[in-house]
C-alpha cells in the first residue's frame, strides 16, 4: 500500500551525495528531556498530537473496561441506529449508533483503538527491527552479505506491496496475527535502507575504528556503539509508519482482505461502511473516519516534530 | 519581499491549476441524458469468456445464443425456443427436437439441425477442455452420448439411459446453440472473446474490465426486442453500482444489497423490487467421520440428530431475512424449491427456549460458563444472502442457546476448494443453484453417500436408498413422486443443513422502464420497454 | 562507468527473476488453481484433467522454468481464466493505468513542488504550518473513503461529474485513430477529474512534505550560505541552487515508490470501475491464474527497475562519487 510509506525523510544513502548523518552530539548544559519539553510547548501541534495520541493510547489499554457494551453483541431490531436516539424509555442506549447489524458503534470505536494501534506499533515493531539489523549486517560488513540484503530489498521494492499481501493473506487467511505479519514485511525495507546508509557512515568514523582496534567483537560494536547512533532518523521514519500502516489496514479492509469482519478495527469499520453512505447513514463513517485521520495526523505532527527536534541542522535554524 | 512575490505567483499558479480542473466539470453540468435505444444492465463480476460452450454469465449469454427448450418467465415452465416440439423414443435414451425454420447465426448462415448437433459435440468434446456448468454438469447429468441429424430440421440427442422427463429437458435447456460454420473456422482462444450468437442479441464489442456492448439482430424471427443496445457494464465496488443507478446511468441491477434499497428507492429515478429466487441458502453440518474436529464435543454433538433439530430452533430466519436481506421470506423445510417441496412440512419455528431444552435432553447442558459446545462456521467475506453479515448473524443465534459459535472467513477460492474436497466444518454458509421445474434436480445435490455433491457427509440410509429407487420409478409418476416426498420429510426429520431460506433477490429497475423482472436466478430483458 | 552499468543491468535481471520468482510460489502456496476451473460440482477425475490441461500436473520447478524460458522469447504464457495470452490481457488494460497515473503523477508535482517551496522559504510561519497541517490531513485519509465521498459530492449530490467509467485516449491513439483519440478528450477528463484527485490528495501531500524537508536541507548547506553571502538574488538561490539540489533525493524517492502506487491504482480503479491493471491483477490472484499475475508483476517490474537504473545511471554520471561504492 502506498500509504504505508513514510516518505518525509530524505535518506536514500547511495545517490544523494548531501546525505543527513545524525548524530547526537548534544550542547552538554540542558538536558534532552528539558529540551523537548521546551520544545513541544513552544509548538502547538505537537502538544495537541500528544494529547490525541495519549487519548487513544488510554482507550486502548483500558477500552474492554469502559466500552459501554459487547462490540460483537448484535441485535438485528436495532440496526443502523443513528446516535444519540432515545429508545421507548428515553434512555439513549447507543450515544454513537449502531451499525448493520445493531452493535454498538462507541464500543467497537473502544476496541477498535486496541486493535488498530496494536496492528500498527506491532507492525512497525516487527519490521523496523528486522530492517533495522539486516540494515546494520549489510552496511557494517558489506561485501557478498551487503550485495544479497539489498538485492531482496530490491525485490521487494520491485514486487508491488498490495500483491504481496492479498497473496499472503490469501495463503494464510485472514487474521489479526497475519495481518499484523504482513504489514510488518512490507516496512522492513525503508528501515534497512535508512540503517545500512547510516551504518555505513558510521563505520568509517574514528570511533569504530578504535573500537575495533581495542578488539571489540563485531556484534558489541554494531549493537552498543553504532546502533544508538542512528536510532535518531529510524525513530522517525517509525512514527510516520505507524500512521501509514494504519491507513494500509483500512484498505485492505475495502478490498475485503483485512482483520475478519467480526474483529472491530477502525479501518475495517470505516471500509464497511461503503455500503451505507449512500444511505446517509453519516455516522458509520465519521466516527471512524476521524478515529483514524486524527490519530494519523497526530502521528505525523510526532513524526515532524521529532525530526526537526533530532535534527541539530535544523534545530539551529529556529529561533 | 522577493520571496513573498514569489509565493503569490505561485499560489496563484496553483489556483489556475484549480481552475482548470473545474473548467470542465462546469462545463458538462447536465444531468446525463439516458439514451432511447440502449439498455444498461449492471453486473458485478467479469464473465471470463463468451464461448456459448462455457457459459460464464449465463444472462449474457442467453441473450446472445438461444437454446433448443428454455427456462419460461413463469416459474416451473419449460418452453420451446429454438425447437418447436421433441419426440422421446421408446426407451427414453434419444429424443428428437424439431427446429424453428428461418432461424440465422449472426454472420448470416442458416442455423440448422447440423448446427445443433455440432453445438453438443463441441461442447462435450473432452478434447476441448471445456469446464463450467455445461460440460463439467450437464453433460455427465444427462447421461449425454452424442448427437444425430435427422434432416435440416430435426435432431437427436442421444443418452446413456432414460431420466425424469422435466430434468431432462431443464438440463437441456441450459445448452445454447451456435453455427458450425462460425465457430469451426475459430480457435478455441478466438471463440471465448469473438462469439457469433444465434439469439436476439449480436455480439457488438468487449471492452474487459469495462462492458460488453450488444446489438439487436434485427433478423431473429422468435423474439420482439424493445432496444437497438443492451450494455452490460461491470461495477467491481457495489456502491458505485449503486451511485450510477440513483443518477440515471444505469437501468437494472440484479443483486443489490439491502443496505442499498432505501437510497435507490428514494431517488425517484429507480425502484428496488424483491422476490424469491430458486437458489438456495444453508448452512451445512460436515459428519464425515475422519474430521479434523469430529472428536471435539462439537463435532461429536453435530453427529446426532436431535443436536440438529434442536438447532434449527435457534435461527430466526425471519429476522435475518427482514433485517439484513431487506425481504420477507418462508423459512425453507427441505432442498426443493416450491412449487416440488413437500407441503406438509411445516418450517421448524424460531424458538430459543424450545432449542435450549431440546439441547439438555440431548445430553448437552450449558456449562457453568454458559457454553454447551463450540462450533465454527466457515464463511465468505461477500455480501447477500449467504455473506459475512448474515453468517456473523447465524453464529449469534446459536450462541444464545449456547453454542458458541465463531465465524472463519475463507477466501473464495479457498472455500470453494475446501467445499469441493468436503473439508469445509463443522458448520459452513453457502448457497446452490436450484430450480421451480423440477425436485430431482434441487435432490441431485444428494446423488449417494459417497457422492460430490454431498458435502456434508450425509448417510441416512433410508434417504439415499429411496434416491437410488428414483429411475427405476419413471413409469409410475405417483411412486416417483411419493418418493420424493418421503425424501423430502426424511431430510426435514434428521436434517444435514441448518434450514435457511432459498435467497430472496432484490433487483433495481429505472422508473423509465416497463419491465417484469424473472424471479428466478436469471435476468432476461426482453420484456423491458420504454414507458 | 561501463562497468557500472553492466553491473546495475545485470543486478536488474536479478531483481525481476526474483520477482517472478516470489510470484510462483505465493501463488502456489495459496492453492491449487484447478479447482476454480472445473464445475461446482466437479469430482477429483475432472480435476486431474483440469491440472494436466492447464499443465499444472508438471513438478513445480519444471513448471516455473518452463515459465521463465517463455520470458526469455517474450511469451508469458496463456490465462488460465480467459484463455487468451496473459501478455495481452495486461496490454489492453494498461493505457487506462497508464493514463490514471500519469494523469496522476503530473498534477500531484505540478500542485506539490510549489506549494512545498512556499512552505519551505516561508518556513516556521503561520503559512507553513497551515499548508504542512493540510498536507498532514491529506495524508490522513484512506483512498477508498475519499473516492466514493467525492462521488457522493460532486456525482450524487451535485451531478456535475460521472460517477465512474472510463473513456479511452490513450488505447484509441496507440490503435492510430487519431480523431477518435482527441474528440474522446473532453469526455475523458471528465470521467478522470474524480479517480486522478483520489490518488493525487495523498501523492501531493506527500510529495509537499517531501519537497519542503529536502529544500530546508539544502538551504541549510554552506554552498547556500556562501551563496547568499555573495548576494545573489534569493529568488535565483531558491530556484537554481536549491531547488535543483533538492530535486534529486526527491525524484529518486519517487522512482522507488513506484511499486507502491499500484495499491492506490487497485483501490481506485474498484471504487471507479475504471478498466485498469490493477483490478485485473486483483482479480486474476482471486482467479489463481498465474500467467496473468505473472506478466502483470513482471511488467510493474520492468518499469519499477528501468526508472530506478535511469535515475541511479544519470547520478552516476552527475556524481562521481556515487560509482565508487
Amino acid at each position: 500500500m502506498s500509504r504505508s510509506e513514510p516518505t518525509t525523510v530524505v535518506t536514500p544513502e547511495s545517490t544523494a551525495p548531501n546525505k543527513l548523518t545524525v548524530t547526537l552530539v548534544l550542547p552538554k548544559p540542558v538536558p534532552t528531556r528539558v529540551r523537548a519539553l521546551r520544545s513541544l510547548i513552544k509548538r502547538r501541534y505537537p502538544v495537541f498530537a500528544l494529547f490525541i495520541l495519549g487519548l487513544v493510547a488510554v482507550l486502548a489499554i483500558v477500552g474492554p473496561n469502559i466500552a459501554p457494551k459487547d462490540p460483537n453483541r448484535q441485535d438485528l431490531f436495532a440496526r443502523l441506529v443513528a446516535p444519540m436516539t432515545p429508545d421507548r424509555n428515553g434512555v439513549i442506549s447507543f450515544p454513537l449508533g449502531t451499525d448493520s447489524l445493531g452493535r454498538d458503534v462507541l464500543s467497537r470505536l473502544i476496541y477498535g483503538a486496541r486493535i488498530s494501534l496494536s496492528v500498527g506499533l506491532i507492525a512497525v515493531a516487527f519490521g523496523g527491527t528486522v530492517g533495522t539489523v539486516l540494515g546494520l549486517i549489510a552496511g557494517y560488513f558489506g561485501g557478498r552479505i551487503d550485495d544479497l540484503i539489498m538485492r531482496i530489498a530490491d525485490v521487494q521494492l520491485a514486487f508491488p506491496f498490495i500483491l504481496l499481501a492479498i497473496m499472503v493473506l490469501v495463503v494464510l487467511g485472514q487474521g489479526v496475527i497475519n495481518l499484523v505479519l504482513i504489514l510488518g514485511v512490507g516496512q522492513w525495507v525503508v528501515y534497512a535502507r535508512v540503517a545500512r546508509g547510516q551504518t555505513i557512515s558510521q563505520r568509517e568514523k574514528d570511533y569504530v575504528e578504535a573500537l575495533r582496534a581495542l578488539g571489540a567483537r563485531d556484534w558489541r560494536i554494531m549493537f552498543r556503539e553504532i546502533l544508538p547512533n542512528i536510532l535518531a532518523p529510524l525513530i522517525v521514519i517509525a512514527s510516520f509508519n505507524i500512521a501509514g500502516v494504519i491507513l494500509s489496514e483500512a484498505s485492505l479492509s475495502f478490498l475485503g482482505l483485512g482483520v475478519p469482519p467480526s474483529v472491530p478495527t477502525w479501518g475495517s469499520m470505516l471500509a464497511d461502511s461503503r455500503e451505507q453512505l449512500l444511505g446517509g447513514k453519516w455516522w458509520l463513517a465519521v466516527f471512524p473516519g476521524l478515529a483514524i485521520m486524527l490519530t494519523t495526523l497526530s502521528l505525523n505532527i510526532m513524526g515532524d516534530w521529532l525530526r526537526d527536534f533530532l535534527d541539530p541542522r535544523l534545530r539551529g535554524t529556529e529561533g | 519581499m522577493h520571496t513573498t512575490r514569489n509565493s503569490f505567483r505561485l499560489i496563484a499558479l496553483v489556483v489556475l491549476l484549480a481552475a482548470l480542473t473545474v473548467v470542465p466539470m462546469a462545463a458538462g453540468a447536465q444531468a446525463p441524458v439516458a439514451d432511447d435505444d440502449t439498455l444498461v444492465v449492471g453486473i458485478f463480476a467479469e464473465p471470463v469468456s463468451l464461448d456459448p460452450a462455457r457459459v460464464a454469465n449465463f444472462n449474457i449469454t442467453a441473450h446472445m445464443f438461444g437454446q433448443l427448450y428454455e427456462l419460461g418467465q413463469a416459474t416451473g415452465s419449460i418452453d420451446p425456443y429454438f425447437a418447436t416440439s421433441y419426440s422421446i423414443s421408446e426407451d427414453g435414451t434419444e429424443w428428437t427436437f424439431t427446429l424453428n425454420e428461418g432461424l440465422t447465426c449472426h454472420d448470416g448462415e442458416a442455423l440448422t439441425a447440423e448446427d445443433v448437433a455440432y453445438s453438443w459435440q463441441r461442447m462435450a468434446d473432452p478434447a476441448n477442455g471445456f469446464t463450467g456448468n455445461s460440460a463439467g454438469f450437464v453433460v455427465p447429468s444427462l447421461g449425454y452420448l452424442d448427437a444425430r441429424v435427422e434432416d435440416d430440421l430435426n435432431v437427436t440427442l442421444i443418452f446413456s439411459g432414460s431420466q425424469n422427463t422435466s430434468l431432462r429437458l431443464g438440463l437441456i435447456s441450459e445448452i445454447f446453440i451456435h453455427c458450425k460454420d462460425s465457430y469451426e473456422a475459430m480457435t478455441l482462444d478466438e471463440a471465448a472473446r469473438n462469439p457469433v450468437g444465434s439469439g436476439p442479441y449480436r455480439f457488438g464489442e468487449w471492452v474487459t474490465g469495462d462492458r460488453i456492448t450488444t446489438f439487436r439482430y434485427a433478423d431473429f424471427p422468435l423474439r420482439e426486442t424493445f432496444f437497438e443496445e443492451v450494455v452490460w457494464r461491470i461495477f467491481p465496488e457495489r456502491s458505485t453500482a449503486t451511485a450510477e443507478m440513483i443518477t440515471g446511468n444505469v437501468d437494472i441491477l440484479k443483486g443489490i444489497s439491502a443496505d442499498q434499497v432505501e437510497p435507490i428507492n428514494a431517488s425517484g429515478i429507480a425502484s428496488v423490487v424483491n422476490y424469491t429466487s430458486t437458489i438456495r441458502a444453508y448452512v451445512g453440518f460436515q459428519m464425515g467421520a475422519d474430521a479434523p474436529y469430529r472428536e471435539t464435543l462439537g463435532g461429536q454433538a453435530i453427529m446426532e440428530t436431535p443436536v440438529r433439530v434442536a438447532l434449527q430452533y435457534a435461527l430466526d430466519v425471519s429476522a435475518i431475512c427482514t433485517q439484513l436481506l431487506a425481504a420477507e421470506c418462508a423459512r425453507a423445510t427441505g432442498p426443493v424449491n416450491p412449487p416440488n417441496d413437500n407441503p406438509d412440512l411445516v418450517p421448524y419455528a424460531y424458538d430459543p427456549a424450545m432449542a435450549e431444552q431440546l439441547l439438555d435432553e440431548a445430553g448437552y447442558p450449558r456449562g457453568e460458563n454458559g457454553v454447551r459446545f463450540e462450533l465454527t462456521l466457515m464463511a465468505r467475506n461477500i455480501p447477500g444472502a449467504v455473506g459475512a453479515e448474515v453468517a456473523q448473524a447465524v453464529a449469534q443465534f446459536l450462541s444464545d442457546v449456547g453454542v458458541q459459535t465463531t465465524v472463519e472467513f475463507l477466501e473464495q477460492a479457498t472455500f470453494v476448494e475446501q467445499l469441493i474436497a468436503h473439508d469445509l466444518g463443522p458448520l459452513f454458509i453457502v448457497t446452490t443453484g436450484g430450480s421451480a421445474w423440477s425436485a430431482q434436480y434441487d435432490l441431485a445435490d444428494f446423488p449417494a453417500i459417497d457422492g460430490e455433491t454431498n458435502y456434508t457427509d450425509w448417510a441416512n440410509e433410508e434417504f439415499f436408498a429411496l434416491e437410488e429407487s428414483l429411475p427405476t420409478l419413471l413409469d409410475d409418476p405417483e411412486a416417483e413422486r411419493a418418493a420424493e416426498l418421503r425424501m423430502l420429510e426424511v431430510f426435514y426429520e434428521d436434517p444435514p443443513w441448518l434450514l435457511m431460506y432459498f435467497s430472496p433477490t432484490l433487483e433495481a429497475v429505472s422508473n423509465r422502464l416497463e419491465y417484469t423482472p424473472r424471479v428466478d436466478n436469471f435476468l432476461t430483458v426482453y420484456n423491458a420497454r420504454l414507458k | 562507468m561501463s562497468i557500472y552499468i553492466t553491473r546495475r543491468i545485470l543486478l536488474a535481471f536479478v531483481v525481476i527473476v526474483g520477482v517472478t520468482l516470489l510470484t510462483f510460489v505465493s501463488i502456489y502456496l495459496a492453492g491449487d488453481p484447478a479447482v476454480l476451473y472445473v464445475s461446482e460440482r466437479a469430482g477429483p477425475e475432472e480435476l486431474a484433467q483440469a491440472r494436466q490441461r492447464l499443465g499444472l500436473d508438471k513438478p513445480l520447478p519444471e513448471q516455473y522454468l518452463n515459465f521463465l524460458g517463455g520470458l526469455l522469447r517474450g511469451d508469458l504464457g496463456t490465462s488460465l481464466a480467459n484463455r487468451v495470452p496473459a501478455l495481452q490481457l495486461v496490454l489492453e488494460r494498461l493505457p487506462a493505468t497508464l493514463e490514471l497515473t500519469f494523469s496522476a503523477l503530473i498534477l500531484s508535482n505540478l500542485i506539490a513542488i510549489p506549494i512545498g517551496l512556499i512552505s519551505a522559504v516561508k518556513r516556521g510561519t503561520r503559512v507553513d504550518g497551515t499548508i504542512m497541517l493540510v498536507a498532514m490531513l491529506g495524508q490522513s485519509m484512506p483512498g477508498f473513503w475519499l473516492g466514493i465521498m467525492l462521488i457522493l459530492f460532486f456525482s450524487v449530490t451535485l451531478r456535475v461529474l460521472p460517477v465512474s467509467g472510463h473513456v479511452p485516449v490513450l488505447q484509441p491513439l496507440l490503435a492510430g485513430d487519431l480523431s477518435t483519440g482527441i474528440s474522446n478528450i473532453p469526455e475523458a477528463v471528465r470521467h478522470a477529474i474524480l479517480p486522478v484527485i483520489t490518488i493525487s490528495v495523498f501523492t501531493i501531500a506527500r510529495n509537499a512534505r517531501l519537497v519542503r524537508s529536502a529544500l530546508l536541507e539544502v538551504l541549510a548547506q554552506e554552498y547556500v550560505t556562501t551563496a547568499r553571502s555573495k548576494g545573489l538574488n534569493e529568488r535565483r538561490v531558491i530556484l537554481v541552487h536549491a531547488l535543483r539540489n533538492a530535486l534529486i533525493p526527491i525524484v529518486t524517492i519517487i522512482a522507488l515508490e513506484f511499486g507502491f502506487l499500484l495499491s492506490g491504482v487497485i483501490v481506485t480503479e474498484s471504487v471507479f470501475a475504471w478498466p485498469g491493471v490493477g483490478r485485473l491483477v486483483y482479480n486474476a490472484i482471486g482467479q489463481r491464474d498465474i500467467p496473468v499475475v505473472q506478466a502483470a508483476v513482471v511488467f510493474f517490474a520492468l518499469v519499477f527497475v528501468s526508472l530506478n537504473l535511469f535515475v541511479d545511471i544519470l547520478y552516476a554520471y552527475l556524481d562521481p562519487r556515487i560509482r565508487l561504492h
